[in-house]
């Protein structure tokens, strides 16, 4: 927990001299108690600024490739983040993921499974929303925007931007079995997706009328 | 990764892998716009003799032509090369398991060298030809899943391990792109379904 922390100090003292910082909703986050935060994907840096300003630790799900050196390997365990691989069914790292949420932990999910080309969200995986009604525990939609803006997918660098997380109300579903959550996997995807539109669209706004020099392009986005 | 994976036609022209490294950006050989990064996430293009056009680049996405396919050939059960790239593969060898202290937290796939070689897409396969050793070919039917992972495409092949590629000249994008729209035509002339997932593994309606 100790390089958690030290790392999670360093991005939240360091980042404002990249750019801004706006946060809501972060009392949405339960106090105690397991839950999912479910996330979009935009950027590197939405790994680094979620678990920098989530106000619970954060165990998440990071792709196989970071674990290739062993350095990387201890320095990501200690960020709590375990491995999955994206181009196989991986069960242990659903295992991983539902064990910490026993032991009454946050566990972090990019529901998309790979930051966006052009910063809009994209279709959510469907194994992400099989493990959501499988585990029957608070799941917690967070959006973040600006991040794109500082540094998108195609780009070789990092630059000045200003971010906004936006968590919303925890959404609930009880653990279900196999064929119940088939039957709902369909409605559940709609449900997470759409709200995290919503907080997404809260998020661009705010951003814009922080900038106003920005708003053209953000809107063209938008659109 | 650059610009030219985010386009892979030039915006302006509709030329198809057409942008290259130049000065402070890259430019298209068809058309000589040059393209650059501008502020947050805008490209700035300028078409030769023309003036500058910046836009997010979320918006000269939505201007790129579609990734199509050339036709099949008419014959019954005829190969037809959709397309054709240089490639670094790497294929995994095995499986490194992730701890931490005594906890298992999962396994992760570990590489050997890159080998340089062509990949080749068809209407009924992938084929990588290295330019040294033995080449390999996959049929679309025997491929698993289709996964970018940063500047690499992931590729499983049902009862192989992993391989990625990573593309020399061209765009990780749009080689996805092509592979996904290979394998959807191959399911649906094959009556297979339609693919509604291409990872962790393609899974049909």
């Amino acid at each position: 927990m100790i390089v958690y922390r030290v790392c999670q100090a360093i991005a939240r003292a360091g980042w404002p001299l990249i750019g801004g910082m706006d946060i809501r909703g972060d009392e949405n986050v339960p106090r105690e108690g397991p839950f999912l935060l479910i996330s979009n994907h935009q950027s590197v840096l939405d790994p680094i600024l979620i678990q920098a300003f989530c106000p619970r630790p954060l165990h998440t799900m990071a792709k196989s490739t970071q674990f290739a050196s062993p350095a990387m390997r201890w320095l990501m365990t200690r960020l709590n983040s375990f491995p999955v691989r994206r181009f196989e069914i991986d069960p242990q790292a659903v295992r991983t993921a539902l064990r910490r949420l026993e032991e009454g932990h946050g566990v972090g999910i990019y529901i998309e499974g790979e930051r966006s080309w052009d910063g809009e969200l994209q279709p959510p995986r469907l194994g992400t929303v099989r493990l959501v009604l499988r585990a029957g525990v608070p799941v917690v939609p967070a959006a973040i925007a600006g991040s794109y803006e500082a540094w998108p997918r195609w780009a070789s660098g990092l630059r000045r931007a200003d971010v906004a997380i936006r968590f919303g109300q925890p959404l609930r579903w009880p653990a279900m079995r196999r064929k119940e959550r088939e039957a709902n996997l369909e409605h559940a995807a709609t449900r997470i997706m759409a709200v995290l539109a919503d907080l997404l669209a809260d998020a661009r706004q705010a951003l814009i009328a922080r900038d106003s020099r920005r708003e053209a392009s953000l809107r063209a986005a938008i659109d | 990764m650059a610009i030219r994976d985010l386009f892979w036609a030039c915006p302006l022209c509709g030329a198809e892998e057409s942008l290259r490294p130049a000065d402070r950006g890259e430019a298209c050989r068809a058309c000589g716009a040059t393209f650059r990064r501008g502020r947050g996430a805008e490209i700035e293009a300028v078409p030769p003799g023309g003036a500058p056009i910046v836009r997010h680049a979320a918006e000269w996405v939505r201007r790129l032509p579609p990734v199509r396919l050339p036709d099949d050939g008419e014959g019954e059960g005829e190969e037809t090369l959709y397309r054709r790239a240089p490639v670094e593969a790497r294929f995994a060898t095995g499986y490194a398991p992730v701890r931490r202290g005594h906890l298992f937290l999962g396994r992760v796939e570990q590489f050997g060298t890159a080998r340089a070689g062509t990949l080749e897409l068809t209407s009924h396969a992938l084929a990588f030809a290295p330019e040294s050793g033995a080449p390999c070919r996959w049929p679309l039917e025997e491929i698993g899943a289709v996964q970018p992972s940063s500047g690499v495409l992931q590729i499983r092949p049902r009862r192989e391990p992993v391989v990625t590629f990573r593309f020399v000249e061209g765009s990780v994008r749009l080689w996805q792109e092509l592979i996904e729209a290979a394998l959807r035509r191959f399911y649906r002339r094959t009556g297979r379904g339609e693919i509604i997932e291409f990872q962790p593994r393609i899974s049909t309606r």
